[in-house]
């Protein structure tokens, strides 16, 4: 099969980060950018983020809350984001 | 490189450099053009354009250097537009495009999409090294195969390997056919295009693609016909035209890559590295299996050098000593001026082709341990350790080679990539107890300490590895700081070191040595040779005895220095060792050997009057069988310290005579004894060591070590007899001990500070400054 | 709500993970140094040998990387496969 079609179907059953695509696909990270840049084109793919702690200093959630900045200065943990996933839009229904 | 050159604006044949972003080809450009390009900007766009002259045996080239693009068809910016449009509409006599081989399945989307263009193609597949190292090279010739027979060439262009093989290729217009076009659709797809492509003959394949994907509008006559291939295609395989386009695209791409790259990187040789390195990188079995390597990385450099050692010394003492000096004699160049450039100079010389045995079985095996993919694993496993000392965990591997001779294991620090690193763990080496140290303590040993000399040299061995860390201490506290980088590398996959690059490896060390440490060697070889031979006798230099020298003269002077550990005027001869021993540290018992013997002014002079050059060679080369059958035995004792606890075997070991035992037992005390020794473990790095210090890491690094092995050296020994006399004279011996302690504030106190100004100087990540 | 499953430090991961590198707090330099090796915010790795007192040794694509222990501490993973995204999270195009 195809790896634009796998890309497809892979979505198809779940929403993906990029990172979880390229294991169920079996390509490489390059390709399946590629692939899913084909998938946004046509308008069968968007992208989400999900919600999570803010790392942009300059948001008003961080500037307010000073437990949450100051912590996060210190910890790679807290300061990391929710990789952006790819989910499948039937055509049809839109 | 050499042959370009700025001609006329006549113009010749022009290809354009075609790629995805980041895949060299600005840098093959910069390679391809050298200075001859200019620099502008694409028409009515901020785009940057870059042009250059190639000058060929066949004319003239022109050479344009495109901006990256992922796909023809459509998307990226300006500059992608740019490259696109360049590419489909310029005069053009062909294309090159760069390949990034480390991602070859994302290219050839790109190469299937020129390959609709019907212009003259050529692939450069760069950045081959990596794919080397990954071992994931591809098959060029089935590369070139499902490509129709297009020129596929391998480059490195950083590097500008590969860039003969292009020029050459871009000497005559690209080879084109020679295989079967290459089936770039499925055979319903290709039908389709095919019909298509009949009925809109003034369409370029390219933007009949972008019709039919819905990227392009089509031409009003060519609507209909769109339309029904589109039709046709979505009949056929169910999928929209533009998807099923785009799929067979990718499977194309999919499938060559899968077709031309080597299987096993992702199966076999995985699995076997794997499970290799469940063992070898263990926390708890990886250690004893680093020793395990590390001694077999010994035995190798030193024993199996051993068995070539003597060949190369006695062969070169045969020609360039004794020969030398026979032809010499017989110019009628006098006495002296013999024994200085026979005996000194071609000593020296002889003395730096001894050496060249053990260290090319020493490159050998940590050229073949690093093309094997172990050495990266060593690192990781002794990091932990090492890392407390502010060194890598490679710093293991030369500090045990410099268990057999300090001179291999300096240069092997050079694997250490950390500049800061480097510098301490040479620094660390002259403590490192070699093998002819070795041979004093066998010496001692078997006056002495009988009973218990393995634990006397045992206890020299471990005073070396304290001192050593000691000093890696007194280094990071000083111009040396930082924490070392934390461990990331890379862990290649384990495979058999190619012999060929391996023996390249070693030979290119050996050619540095020989060539740079080799002539400083020979030069203090010379003036350090010298000393026993010649003398000041009657108002001028002569030929002497050894106790006329200027060695015996110049060491009865220095036995005041070395009252604090116990030794008198009458053991000059001790002393007399311990200068010569500056040059080989072996020559330490050989000069005791002379001077106790009373060797004969006639006997060194007679060596070069009537010399049988040719019964030496054969001694010498006969020294290999012999060593070679001694070499099993010391497989099991590499650094030979079964002798220990043997009168006549630690003797014969030393190769220490019976009048130097017997002078050796007169003069000494069991505890001036071991002073004595300390200071032979401690005191400078021999002549040979230096060298390999100053050209590693530099002269001033050098002779910081040379006086601090001596400050070291002496404060050491001299306390350590004054602590083990105190009863006998206590306020001789607190004064001592109180100068030292003063001596070692002083030095301290001078040290922070010189560290801190060399810290003010430098950059925070900080690399070695040379004081 | 499902939750998305929280980054912790790669200290608290354990051998035969499959997980996702979510940060990295070094400097500029060093974080060229492991974008070099492949190692980067956004890509899976798989934790071959550790985490423990020798430091880590994880496969990203093909590539074999070995970490040291300071690592450990600074490099934020999440483990892959967690739960479905699903009502309250924001979309865009």
């Amino acid at each position: 099969m195809s790896p634009l079609f796998r890309v497809r179907d892979a979505l198809r059953a779940r929403p993906l980060s990029l990172a979880e695509l390229c294991v169920v696909t079996g390509l490489d990270a390059d390709s399946a950018a590629l692939a899913l840049a084909h998938w946004r084109r046509r308008k069968s793919v968007r992208r989400i983020f999900a919600l999570g702690p803010s790392t942009n200093p300059a948001s008003s959630c961080a500037s307010r809350c000073t437990a949450c900045s100051g912590r996060a200065g210190n910890d790679a943990s807290a300061q990391a984001p929710a990789p952006a996933r790819f989910v499948w839009v039937d055509r049809n229904q839109t | 490189m050499s042959h370009t050159a700025m001609v006329g604006a006549r113009g010749g044949r022009r290809i354009a450099l075609v790629g995805n972003p980041n895949s060299g080809k600005t840098t093959l450009f910069n390679a391809l053009t050298g200075a001859h390009q200019q620099v502008g900007n694409w028409p009515g766009v901020t785009v940057e354009r870059r042009e250059g002259r190639l000058r060929l045996d066949s004319g003239e080239l022109i050479v344009v250097d495109l901006p990256g693009v992922y796909s023809l068809l459509g998307g990226g910016g300006v500059d992608q537009d740019i490259a696109r449009a360049y590419v489909q509409n310029a005069q053009l006599d062909g294309l090159v495009q760069v390949v990034d081989v480390g991602q070859l399945q994302r290219h050839l989307l790109l190469t299937h999409e020129l390959l609709h263009l019907g212009r003259p193609l050529l692939l450069v597949l760069n950045m081959m090294d990596e794919a080397r190292a990954r071992r994931a090279v591809p098959d060029l010739d089935r590369l070139r195969q499902r490509l129709g027979g297009i020129a596929v060439l391998p480059m490195v262009a950083r590097r500008g390997e590969g860039l003969a093989q292009l020029r050459e290729a871009l000497e005559r217009d690209f080879p084109q056919g020679g295989e079967p076009v290459p089936a770039l659709y499925p055979a319903e797809l290709a039908h389709t295009l095919a019909q298509l492509a009949a009925q809109t003959p003034t369409l370029a394949a390219l933007d009949r693609l972008r019709i039919l994907e819905g990227l392009a509008p089509p031409p009003t006559d060519a609507e209909p016909h769109a339309r029904r291939a589109r039709e046709e295609i979505r009949a056929k395989t169910g999928e929209d035209a533009a998807d099923a386009l785009a799929a067979a695209r990718f499977a194309w791409a999919e499938d060559t890559a899968r077709a031309v790259l080597p299987a096993t990187t992702a199966s076999a040789k995985e699995r076997w590295t794997q499970r290799l390195d469940r063992w070898i990188l263990h926390p708890v079995i990886g250690v004893p299996i680093f020793l395990g390597v590390l001694y077999a990385l010994l035995v190798a450099s030193f024993n199996a050098g051993a068995i070539f050692q003597d060949f190369f010394e006695d062969g070169s003492k045969a020609l360039l000593v004794h020969g030398l000096g026979h032809l010499l004699l017989d110019a009628g160049l006098p006495d002296w001026s013999v024994q200085a450039l026979a005996g000194g100079f071609g000593g020296g010389v002889s003395i730096v082709l001894s050496f060249v045995p053990p260290i090319a079985f020493t490159f050998l095996l940590l050229a073949a341990l690093e093309d094997s993919g172990y050495f990266a694993r060593a690192a990781f496993v002794m990091d932990r350790f090492f890392r407390h000392l502010g060194l890598p965990g490679t710093a293991m591997v030369p500090m045990v080679i410099g268990f057999g001779c300090n001179v291999p294991a300096i240069l092997a620090t050079r694997t250490i990539e950390d500049p800061r690193a480097r510098v301490i763990a040479a620094l660390m080496q002259p403590f490192m107890s070699c093998s002819a140290r070795l041979a004093v303590y066998l010496a001692f040993a078997a006056v002495f300490f009988r009973g218990y000399g393995g634990q006397v040299v045992f206890a020299l061995y471990l005073t070396g590895i304290l001192v050593a860390v000691l000093t890696a201490w007194l280094l990071r506290r000083g111009p040396l700081p930082g924490a070392e980088r934390p461990l990331a590398l890379e862990l290649p996959p384990y495979r058999w070191p190619g012999l060929r690059s391996v023996a390249l490896h070693a030979w290119h060390r050996l050619r540095v040595f020989v060539m740079r440490v080799g002539k400083v060697i020979a030069v203090l070889g010379a003036i350090l040779l010298l000393l026993p031979g010649i003398g000041w006798v009657d108002g001028g230099l002569r030929s002497t005895d050894m106790e006329h020298s200027l060695l015996a003269q110049g060491s009865r002077t220095l036995t005041v220095v070395f009252a604090p550990m116990g030794i008198g005027t009458e053991q000059w001869p001790a002393v007399a060792g311990l200068v010569a021993g500056a040059l080989v540290k072996e020559v330490v018992i050989g000069v005791m050997n002379g001077i106790y013997q009373r060797q004969g002014e006639t006997d060194l002079m007679t060596a070069y009057r009537d010399p049988d050059l040719g019964a030496e060679l054969r001694a010498a080369l006969a020294t290999i069988p012999a060593h070679g059958q001694e070499f099993l035995h010391h497989l099991t004792d590499p650094l030979g310290f079964t002798p220990i606890g043997d009168r006549a075997a630690s003797a014969a070991a030393a190769g220490a005579d019976e009048a130097t035992l017997k002078g050796l037992a007169a003069g000494f005390t069991d505890l001036s004894a071991f002073a004595y020794l300390l200071f032979v473990l401690l005191y400078l790095p021999c002549a040979s060591t230096f060298a390999a210090l100053r050209r590693e890491i530099g002269r001033g690094w050098a002779w910081f070590s040379v006086f601090y092995g001596l400050a070291t050296a002496w404060i050491a020994a001299g306390s350590v007899y004054q602590l083990g006399t105190f009863a006998r004279h206590p306020g001789q011996s607190l004064a001592w001990l109180a100068m030292v302690l003063a001596l070692i504030a002083l030095f301290w106190w001078q040290w922070r500070r010189y560290g801190r100004r060399v810290q003010g100087k430098t950059p925070s990540h900080g690399l070695a400054q040379r004081p | 709500m499902t939750q998305v499953l929280s980054p912790h430090r790669l200290s608290s991961a354990r051998a035969g993970e499959q997980v996702e590198i979510c940060a990295i707090q070094t400097s500029a330099q060093e974080r060229r140094r492991l974008l070099g090796l492949g190692l980067r915010p956004g890509c899976l790795a798989q934790i071959c040998q550790g985490p423990n007192a020798q430091g880590a040794v994880l496969q990203i694509g093909s590539v074999r990387i070995a970490l040291g222990r300071p690592w450990l501490e600074s490099i934020a993973v999440r483990r892959f496969g967690g739960p479905t995204l699903k009502a309250g999270n924001r979309q865009d195009d």
